[in-house]
């Protein structure tokens, strides 16, 4: 088997399987969490949920890095706040603004958009790799991390790591490796990375819309700042 | 079945969407950390928020977790826990937390942290591992009908003294009040000077009200224990003594727990609208001073440096966030200032959710206030003043510890303080 017939079962049929095992992954964890039912609130209300809906999400979405400023004096939360920031807002760019991304969300959803430069790309590319880096150290360093980590996390961790680091080493031809056999270990850890991501924690992003919707809701009710 | 199989199967069954959903959610960023008075006054990552409902994530992970079985293949579950991690469990939930849910303020899933370590606490006592001093304060209300153990002829008495001593009216079981008073017991032993404050003002107003026999404590330690049988039955007694006395309304004193434990659970009793308004003391006193019918003089504190404690459950749990600094403008205009952070930010003090009434939690509760007094320290007020009678002892027993010069004072009792009585 040659390497580029390696490459083509690795973006063809592998690849949609892969993409099989996600789809029905992911639907089956949301219907679990719809089917399992939400207990209803009964105290009587004192504010506007749907306005605590809308409060929570423009305070974590607009306001970079996603997340919340609520306690600016906390001695743990700038480097998870900022790490984790870049991150999430690295890997977005990368994940739809990149045109070669691009031309796989056409192939799959039939629909796609304008891209961003490739150099500009390469840029959040570094920066959705940096954070990774300062949010597994963070890990390492801060002992509430530390305590908090266990295998699956780290699990995590390389399995978005993999993904990005050979895409980002494919753009630069880095490593002295083959473009080709670069191709198919990035093939392969996307491939992986999204069987994996039913099964994990990664799957937080699309729960992030069921619990931060609920706390909007509740705060909101209460008429208190979410 | 022991208290491990106890314990899942409570889990299981209690399990909803909201609750998987959360637990499914959390990446273990220790962000909870930074909101926890816990854990910045001790320093111990064992006290992290997201720590204290390990019993719920353990469980999940062995029963319901949507990988379980490759994890456990892969020998990633947890191992079942023993006798000694459920005593760590129960120590985690009950000795270093209040659930004053400030760590769902922090978390960037937006995770209600507070109400799933409720949730550890129902399982928990689900299991018959409620620790003893709160055990025995639920049986105590059970049968006395008050945490403290106070029967209703000592009440009586109590009551009968307060009158007397301090020359106010104090109507019981008045059938067609208008409102329905219902005071803790903490107030009845230790501040009998917020009864009698309350007396005055609602006498002063003209306000058509009664405290009653049968629904005499606002306090409900089932709320602390998760015993959610009892915490139901404790909110019935005032309800149906609302109802039997045909009120309009339920006034709720300075307690924290009450005002969401009686709305929550009236609500889910009676449907909407509910048979009667339910009110806490401060929305009382704020609808008075609004409509008129109290006037308050707005010079008695002027000369002390006056700061407001707002308390987890009737700040950031209950929404009752301007009603005190209305009260506090009102009667000390010139004097009232901030701690930062307030509101619904406000960090908890350490002693509610049932802590302080844990002899073994004494020394973490001492911890949990130290980052109340770097607060208290940077603005030095004359007066701290509460809304919460758990808040107000804690306080008491934290600035006494720390050699901090400053009075603790219940908000009612200032009110009464500035109330304009014509002759």
């Amino acid at each position: 088997m040659s390497a580029t017939q390696i490459l083509e079962l690795v973006r063809g049929p592998l690849f949609r399987v892969s993409l099989w095992i996600f789809t029905v992954g992911m639907l089956y964890r949301l219907f679990r969490i719809l089917m399992l039912g939400w207990k209803k609130d009964y105290a009587p209300p004192r504010g506007s949920a749907l306005m605590g809906v809308v409060k929570t999400y423009a305070k974590s979405l607009i306001i970079f890095p996603f997340l919340p400023p609520k306690f600016p004096s906390s001695r743990h939360r700038p480097l998870t706040y900022f790490a984790g920031g870049m991150f999430h807002l690295g890997l977005f760019v990368v994940l739809l603004l990149l045109v070669p991304h691009i031309e796989v969300w056409r192939a799959v959803l039939g629909i796609s958009w304008p891209g961003l430069p490739t150099p500009i790309v390469d840029g959040f590319a570094v920066m959705a790799l940096v954070g990774l880096v300062l949010l597994a150290s963070n890990r390492l360093i801060n002992p509430v991390t530390r305590l908090l980590t266990g295998v699956s996390s780290w699990l995590n961790i390389l399995f978005v790591f993999f993904p990005l680091i050979t895409g980002w080493a494919m753009y630069h031809h880095l490593f002295g490796i083959d473009y080709t056999w670069l191709y198919i270990a990035h093939m392969v850890s996307v491939d992986w990375l999204l069987a994996w991501i039913p099964f994990s924690r990664l799957a937080h992003f699309m729960t992030y819309f069921v619990t931060k919707t609920m706390h909007g809701l509740k705060f909101g009710r209460l008429g208190v700042e979410p | 079945m022991d208290a491990t199989d106890k314990l899942a199967n409570y889990f299981v069954q209690r399990i909803d969407g909201q609750v998987l959903a959360q637990l499914e959610s959390c990446l273990q960023c220790g962000l909870c950390a930074s909101a926890c008075p816990f854990f910045l006054g001790t320093d111990n990552p064992e006290h992290v928020p997201i720590r204290k409902i390990e019993p719920l994530k353990v469980i999940v992970q062995r029963e319901l977790s949507p990988g379980r079985r490759l994890f456990s293949w892969l020998g990633l579950t947890p191992p079942r826990p023993d006798e000694v991690t459920l005593q760590q469990w129960v120590s985690q939930a009950y000795l270093a937390c209040t659930v004053c849910n400030r760590c769902a303020l922090a978390c960037p899933m937006g995770l209600d942290l507070g109400s799933l370590i409720q949730l550890t606490r129902e399982g928990l006592a689900a299991a018959g591992l409620v620790p003893p001093s709160l055990a025995d304060a639920v049986e105590r209300q059970k049968h006395t009908g008050s945490p403290l153990g106070v029967p209703q002829d000592l009440y009586e008495d109590r009551l009968r003294w307060i009158s007397e001593e301090e020359g106010v009216t104090i109507p019981l079981d008045v059938e067609g009040a208008e409102s329905l008073v219902v005071f803790t017991s903490i107030e009845l032993i230790k501040f009998p000077g917020n009864i009698a404050a309350l007396a005055k003002i609602l006498n002063t107003a003209g306000e058509h009200w009664t405290m009653s026999t049968a629904g005499r404590e606002a306090v409900n330690f089932a709320t602390f224990s998760g015993e959610t049988e009892e915490q139901v039955a404790f909110v019935k007694r005032i309800t149906e003594a609302a109802l039997q006395l045909n009120v309009r309304r339920i006034i709720l004193s300075e307690c924290g727990h009450a005002y969401d434990t009686v709305r929550r659970i009236a609500g889910r009793l009676y449907g909407q609208p509910l048979p009667f308004q339910i009110e806490n003391v401060l929305e009382t006193i704020s609808r008075l001073i609004a409509t008129g019918r109290i006037r308050l003089r707005r010079d008695v504190f002027n000369k002390e440096r006056i700061t407001f404690h707002d308390a987890c459950k009737l700040q950031r749990l209950g929404g009752l966030i301007e009603e005190p600094r209305f009260i506090l403008n009102t009667i000390a205009p010139t004097s009232f200032v901030e701690m930062t952070p307030n509101r619904e930010a406000q960090l908890c003090c350490g002693g509610g959710g049932g802590v302080i009434a844990n002899p073994e939690a004494d020394e973490i509760r001492m911890k949990a206030f130290l980052p109340k007094v770097e607060q208290l320290e940077s603005i030095l007020p004359d007066v701290v003043v509460t809304a919460c009678s758990t808040c107000r002892l804690q306080f008491i027993d934290g600035t006494r510890y720390y050699n901090l010069d400053v009075t603790v004072r219940g908000i009612t009792e200032m009110v009464a303080e500035a109330l304009i009585t014509d002759g």
